[in-house]
């Protein structure tokens, strides 16, 4: 959105008077032009008549400005009906001199002109309506009435001249209402007179969508939003869409968010999503996004945290009942207020009304956590740059209040299942796809987290499992035929088991043989060992009998010796000399 | 108001009566008759009601508001 500055200084702007509508002094960043005429100009049945009353109803029950609404087309009866739904109480309001209103009725079969003339009247009584009630809002609806009922359109111009200095000398802060003309903004070229503010009113219908946008075609000293702005009027009356961010200056929280898987979590760099970001879950029809977008909503709401839930295929009943199945009750929740569903078929109304709808509901509600289940359904409603825009806009939205919002996106099967989504992907923070993988005769369920922003994320598939406690998420098997999944896997993985087992029994029995080799071995060590000690007892005998045999000899001889009386001397013959 | 007054003695003699509204003084009186033009001359009766604008200087004009004389023949 660009933001005009009419060259004034950005400092000072002039002073601004609510409106009180919703939207309305958000781009118009404070109001009307405080004291001064505000030009609204459109096509019949616009809007202009319901601006005006909203402008004057506020100003006395919001803003303590009493108004004065004077009526050429509409008697006070008709006004008072047709704003009674909207739940704005006329009559009160003049009761409590809140509000005056003057029907203005010029009957031109009734007038003849014989002469110079004034509007003198109709200032008499615009100011006895101001001065009896103090107002300080002003509507004249629609004042180009006047050349219809009056000849003489050049002194009504100079009277509307003079009505508009006359209504800024009071110091009213003044709606005045003109009709589309042919090329110009308003048939009688009121334009001309009023021109500190114009605002353009318009109604378009476009393949049977009929959509309301307001643009401000001029804010003298004052920047204002310059585009489009579509708005709706519903049984509260009018409210304008403002385009949120001007430049992308969200703040970006670190805090994380789980999102009601638990090994989710952990593949999302552990902890979850970030608070306030924008997550798509794309996969083709029954591979479980509205079961995540359940989890999540779960888990927000176990935190406390107040959730809307906008459901564009499946009735809000479909979706309950379908998730207890897995195991998922979100009934609780909804009695309790903290989840709130719209579910609204995208093809009611156009795209920017869907999108205000939005912006209303959450609003009310305070919505922490937002699902769009799924965002699809928007795409017939417009071309892809439209829907994208609707879809930026929307997140932006979330972005600046810091929502977390969960989309999910329809693909068609096929080949193409990442490529349509590009579109969109690009839009947000986190993307995970959802896949069929079919193997073996089986068709089972992958996840994968294509890109998450900010975190590690993991880049690897987990089966994705319905269990009747909630989605669960399981390693797959990455074998040498690739990505095995449900039985193959479950296959798989008792084969391993079983060869795991016998590698661990061949290994004990390895471990028993070693023992045994030991105990045999060590049997027969002891047995040499006995034996040596036996045979080593036997010859330490030998030894010592020997040793005292020898002991014994030597003392024979010497007793021998003694007494056969040899000396030392004979002692060296030999024994051949003894005996003569 | 002089105008009115002539005209009146020229072309009604006697059978009219003008009561003459201050509007300043009297401004509520504007919403009830539906005054928008001043200034205005309001003939409450024959019916149906007329609402003459302007200072009556265009005679002609005044007589056909008054229904005193047919449109066709003024073309003031």
């Amino acid at each position: 959105m660009r933001a005009t500055n009419n060259g004034k200084d950005r400092g000072v702007s002039l002073p601004k008077t609510p409106t009180g509508i919703q939207g309305l002094d958000e781009i118009t960043f404070g109001g009307l032009p405080k004291g001064r005429p505000t030009l609204i100009c459109g096509s019949a049945g616009c809007g202009k008549t319901l601006f005006s009353i909203e402008f004057l109803v506020h100003g006395a029950t919001r803003f303590n400005e009493p108004g004065v609404f004077i009526a050429f087309e509409e008697t006070e009866e008709d006004l008072r009906k047709n704003v009674a739904s909207l739940g704005y109480d006329l009559k009160d309001l003049a009761d409590r001199k809140k509000l005056v209103i003057d029907y203005v009725h010029i009957e031109r079969s009734e007038i003849e002109e014989t002469g110079e003339y004034d509007l003198g009247g109709l200032f008499v009584r615009l100011g006895y309506a101001i001065d009896s009630i103090g107002a300080k809002r002003v509507v004249l609806d629609t004042i180009e009435s006047i050349f219809a009922g009056l000849p003489n359109p050049s002194i009504l111009r100079a009277e509307l001249r003079r009505l508009f200095r006359w209504l800024k000398d009071k110091g009213v802060t003044a709606i005045v209402t003109g009709e589309r003309g042919d090329g110009t903004l308003t048939r009688q070229g009121l334009e001309e007179y009023v021109s500190d503010c114009v605002i353009l009113l318009d109604h378009r219908t476009r393949e049977q969508i009929s959509t309301r946008r307001l643009q401000i075609i001029k804010y003298r000293g004052s920047i204002h939003g310059t585009n489009e702005y579509p708005f709706l009027i519903d049984e509260r009356g009018i409210s304008v869409l403002p385009i949120t961010s001007i430049a992308l200056e969200h703040k970006a929280s670190s805090e994380r968010i789980s999102s009601g898987v638990t090994r989710l979590d952990a593949m999302l760099g552990g902890k979850g999503y970030y608070r306030g970001t924008s997550i798509l879950v794309s996969g083709i029809a029954g591979t479980g996004k509205s079961s995540l977008a359940a989890h999540f909503v779960d888990a927000a709401c176990r935190r406390g945290e107040p959730c809307v839930y906008f459901a564009t295929e499946e009735s809000p009943d479909l979706i309950v009942r379908n998730m207890r199945s897995i195991g998922i009750d979100l009934g609780p929740w909804v009695k309790k207020g903290l989840l709130r569903f719209d579910a609204t078929r995208p093809t009611f109304h156009g795209l920017e009304m869907h999108l205000l709808r939005m912006h209303k509901l959450v609003g009310e509600t305070n919505a922490r956590v937002v699902v769009v289940d799924p965002i699809t359904s928007y795409i017939s409603l417009g071309d892809t740059l439209e829907v994208k825009s609707m879809l930026s806009r929307l997140i932006d939205f979330f972005k600046a209040h810091q929502i977390t919002a969960f989309f999910t996106s329809l693909t068609e099967g096929g080949s193409a299942l990442e490529q349509s989504e590009v579109g969109i992907s690009s839009l947000m923070d986190t993307w995970m796809l959802l896949r069929h993988i079919e193997s073996n005769g089986e068709r089972n369920r992958g996840i994968w987290v294509l890109k998450s922003r900010g975190m590690a994320h993991s880049n690897q598939i987990r089966e994705f499992v319905f269990t009747d406690h909630g989605i669960e998420l399981i390693d797959v098997y990455l074998g040498s035929a690739g990505v095995l999944t449900g039985t193959a896997r479950a296959a798989q993985e008792a084969q391993e088991k079983a060869e795991a087992l016998l590698r661990r029994q061949d290994l004990e029995r390895k471990e028993r043989n070693l023992a045994h080799r030991k105990e045999a071995l060590e049997a027969k060590i002891a047995a040499l060992r006995a034996e040596f000690e036996t045979e080593k007892e036997e010859l330490e005998k030998d030894i010592i009998e020997q040793k005292q045999h020898e002991g014994v000899l030597e003392q024979d001889r010497a007793a021998m010796a003694k007494s056969r009386k040899a000396d030392a001397s004979s002692n060296n013959r030999p024994n051949g000399q003894r005996g003569e | 108001m002089m105008n009115l007054k002539k005209i009146c003695a020229e072309h009604l003699a006697n059978k009219y009566r003008i009561e003459l509204i201050d509007l300043l003084e009297n401004p509520q009186l504007a919403r009830g008759d539906q005054i928008v033009a001043i200034p205005t001359l309001v003939r409450n009766l024959p019916m149906p009601m007329r609402k003459i604008i302007g200072d009556l200087s265009n005679t002609e004009r005044v007589l056909v508001g008054l229904d005193l004389r047919p449109a066709a023949a003024a073309k003031g």
